[in-house]
């Protein structure tokens, strides 16, 4: 989304941008690849979580630099792990892309998002089943800085360094709005997704049981 | 609890300034109360209104009808409207001040109480003050555009600079004369010993009388300003240069001139008070004494590039940058400028308007207006008439309401000690307020962290001399170029490349999105995007938060 903003990093053509796409929906089903998913209701689950943050980051586009899928990669990545996260951020990514637009920053948006799920991974965020909400603020900053870092590279390449760090110089203003909206989603709807992810863990659990109890006495 | 009454107190505090800022507006202005303001839109108002007797006269310019239409108001001394005139057609930036002429009869005929317009689409024309009929009009030559310096009323006459030359009227409408001259722009007419004296934009003064016009070279430039008639039949002229400005003292018997002084970009308009001429640029505010010759008396630093004012005996002229607000100076009688402060209001932006100011019953009245097109009237009578005559500002007003609420509900968890509570609707606070303010966050911030290049640096010596000192947008197709010049009042890259395209043409596909307006195709041609620079420079924000100025020249190019 850089060009026509000024500063646009490389130029795609349609070889490259088909690569990368399956390059990137590879990654996402690999990092998918795990006995747990191969449950219906998992994968149910996952698809939901997918499609409504990707629509919600759509909705959101209007709003300057709002972007609730830095804070939705955290928690799930915190949830669920870090491999769930990975796939998580990029297919978030690729479909919501797809709508807004495509080109190389989908590569540095779903390798962004992937980190923050990783730190989301080993932040211990989530502490006996409850959100630690300072410790996600935190996060939550710092997270919607390193996301901007990275989706800046994008555009080494096309400028010099010092034409680079012109360009993290004028984006502060979107990092600081970038970190004030993740830290608003988290105190408002940060306990709530983290619960409703445990309520559909919970439930596949329980399904489960059924299940397995049901195959063990025929 | 008082340790929290505490901390109520000091969020309140800080919370406080935000929300009275709006309302700030209503306040007093040292002695003087604003008794009312008038929101034209999105249009512009780069002169001064006028008062006379039959009431309040103001025009609004814009460079695309999507701002709104160029427009002449006729208001009562309330500020409701009472006519106005449309001119959908003048769309490139209307800076000719209005005049006012009280009915008359003459040997030039009879006419009523008028209000003559320029516009910049070469029709001129003379508005029954009373009713805002056209009492009859006149179109002139148009090349880019048409009107837009000042004209010279006399006693039964009007005298017009064109886009190309010199046309004197009966005030019934009868021409008097009409000659061609050199290509002008803000180039206002004065008369000096038997002749009409108007500038071009090649540095040349014109003389004209009834039977011709006749040339005389001052120096490379532009003349974009009347000519300040002084004493013994000489001119003061501020001749606009590539390299800023020089300040000239012109005898107009022996065709002599001389250089008082070189100054800043840009200049504006000058002024005679008290004996003194004043000169502005975007660098300097000059008080200048002329005899035998011009010595330059005084010197501030100060940006304003358009009209200056006397108010009530002192100096008073828009601040042309983003802050705004006006610069207010005492003038001594040894013509020095002794600066009295920034006189700075509610809604403070870019200006070249000059103030309107009178006194009637011994109440001192004045009329401010600035490129946000909202018309104050302020005087020293304490009692405000009525706000917001027109257009309530329901968006601010919904925010503040939010604000508010928000606050409340904050303060009220803070009593009960809900603080998670409270710091989730300071937070939103925090985000909504951030969102509403973003456009100048960022508009601030990339004044601040940019250098700007100068246009030289991008000029191309293709393209025709008139161009110089005005916007440029130019559109690199993989196959093809389109360049456009002589765009005038844009704010940003955007709406300089949307009159571009309109003027060629040319469809322009704008989304929102959450980094700015963002382009996706110029004449439905999208390639891989489109990126911009701005004097060469490559933006760094999107196309509507990036500046550009008076001679900005944008490229944008497809990918």
């Amino acid at each position: 989304m850089f060009q026509s903003y000024g500063i646009h990093g490389p130029v795609l053509g349609p070889v490259t941008g088909l690569v990368i796409d399956v390059i990137l929906l590879s990654l996402a089903f690999w990092m998918l690849a795990s006995p747990d998913m191969k449950k219906a209701s998992n994968i149910l689950t996952f698809v939901t979580l997918i499609t409504s943050v990707s629509l919600l980051r759509v909705v959101m586009t209007p709003l300057p630099n709002i972007q609730p899928v830095t804070v939705a990669a955290l928690i799930i990545g915190a949830q669920l792990g870090a491999r769930r996260g990975v796939a998580f951020a990029v297919l978030v990514t690729m479909i919501s892309n797809f709508i807004i637009g495509d080109g190389i920053w989908t590569l540095y948006q779903a390798i962004g998002w992937s980190v923050v799920a990783i730190i989301g991974a080993s932040s211990k965020i989530i502490i006996d089943g409850q959100l630690q909400l300072n410790k996600t603020f935190g996060y939550a900053v710092i997270c919607a800085f390193l996301f901007d870092i990275i989706v800046s590279l994008s555009v080494l390449g096309t400028v010099s360094f010092s034409g680079f760090m012109m360009y993290l110089l004028n984006g502060i203003p979107y990092d600081i709005i970038h970190a004030v909206g993740n830290v608003t989603i988290a105190a408002w709807f940060g306990r709530w997704f983290s619960e409703a992810i445990t309520k559909f863990q919970s439930m596949e659990e329980i399904e489960q049981k059924v299940v397995d109890g049901y195959v063990t006495r025929t | 609890m008082r340790s929290k009454l505490l901390l109520l107190v000091v969020i309140a505090t800080f919370c406080l300034p935000i929300v009275s800022g709006e309302v700030s507006q209503t306040q007093d202005e040292g002695e003087f109360t604003q008794q009312w303001s008038l929101d034209f839109g999105e249009v512009y108002v780069s002169t001064k209104p006028i008062s006379t007797d039959v009431g309040i006269f103001v025009r609004t310019s814009s460079s695309s009808l999507a701002q709104g239409i160029p427009s002449v108001y006729s208001l009562n001394f309330a500020g409701d409207e009472v006519w106005r005139v449309e001119n959908p057609n003048s769309t490139f930036q209307d800076m000719t001040p209005l005049e006012y002429v009280d009915s008359g009869v003459g040997d030039c005929g009879s006419w009523p109480d008028m209000v003559l317009v320029g516009w910049s689409n070469g029709l001129f024309q003379a508005l029954n003050a009373n009713t805002g009929t056209i009492v009859w009009q006149y179109q002139t030559e148009v090349n880019s555009w048409g009107i837009t310096g000042s004209m010279l009323i006399e006693d039964e006459t009007v005298t017009i600079p064109t886009r190309q030359g010199i046309d004197k009227l009966c005030l019934d409408g009868a021409i008097q004369f009409s000659h061609e001259i050199g290509l002008g722009w803000r180039n206002g007419v004065t008369f000096v010993g038997e002749s009409y004296w108007v500038g071009d934009e090649e540095g040349n003064l014109w003389s004209a009388n009834n039977q011709n016009a006749t040339k005389h070279f001052l120096a490379q430039g532009k003349i974009r300003h009347a000519p300040i008639q002084l004493s013994n039949e000489h001119l003061l002229i501020h001749l606009q240069t590539d390299s800023g400005s020089t300040i000239y003292h012109f005898n107009t018997t022996s065709e002599q001139s001389s250089v008082v002084i070189h100054s800043g970009y840009s200049p504006g308009i000058p002024i005679i008070i008290d004996g003194y001429v004043i000169t502005t640029d975007s660098q300097h505010l000059t008080s200048i004494s002329c005899g035998i010759e011009c010595i330059v008396k005084d010197s501030e630093t100060f940006k304003s590039n358009g009209e200056i004012s006397n108010v009530f005996g002192t100096v008073m002229l828009p601040q042309n940058t983003l802050d705004g607000g006006y610069g207010h100076f005492e003038l001594s009688t040894q013509g020095d400028l002794i600066s009295l402060g920034m006189l700075n209001y509610v809604d403070d932006w870019y200006g070249t308007a000059g103030i309107e100011s009178w006194i009637s019953d011994d109440v001192k009245y004045m009329l401010l207006v600035n490129d946000n097109a909202n018309l104050k009237m302020y005087s020293t009578d304490n009692t405000p008439i009525s706000y917001d005559k027109q257009d309530s500002d329901w968006p601010t007003i919904l925010v503040i309401l939010s604000a508010l609420i928000l606050i409340s509900t904050m303060s009220i968890q803070l009593l009960r000690e809900r603080f998670q509570s409270a710091f989730k609707f300071f937070i939103l606070f925090v985000t909504i307020l951030l969102f509403f303010s973003f456009s100048d966050i960022i508009e601030a911030w990339s004044d601040l962290v940019n250098d700007e290049a100068p246009a030289t640096d991008a000029w191309n010596d293709d393209w025709p001399d008139e161009w110089l000192g005005t916007q440029i947008v130019v559109f690199e197709f993989k196959q093809e170029t389109i360049v456009t010049g002589g765009l005038l009042g844009n704010d940003n890259v955007l709406e300089a490349s949307i009159e571009a395209a309109n003027q060629q043409g040319l469809e322009i596909e704008i989304i929102e999105s959450s980094l700015g307006k963002y382009v996706v195709s110029i004449d439905n041609v999208a390639g891989e995007g489109w990126e911009y620079t701005v004097n060469g420079q490559p933006g760094t924000v999107s196309a509507e938060f990036s500046d550009l100025q008076s001679d900005g020249i944008v490229v944008w190019k497809q990918l």
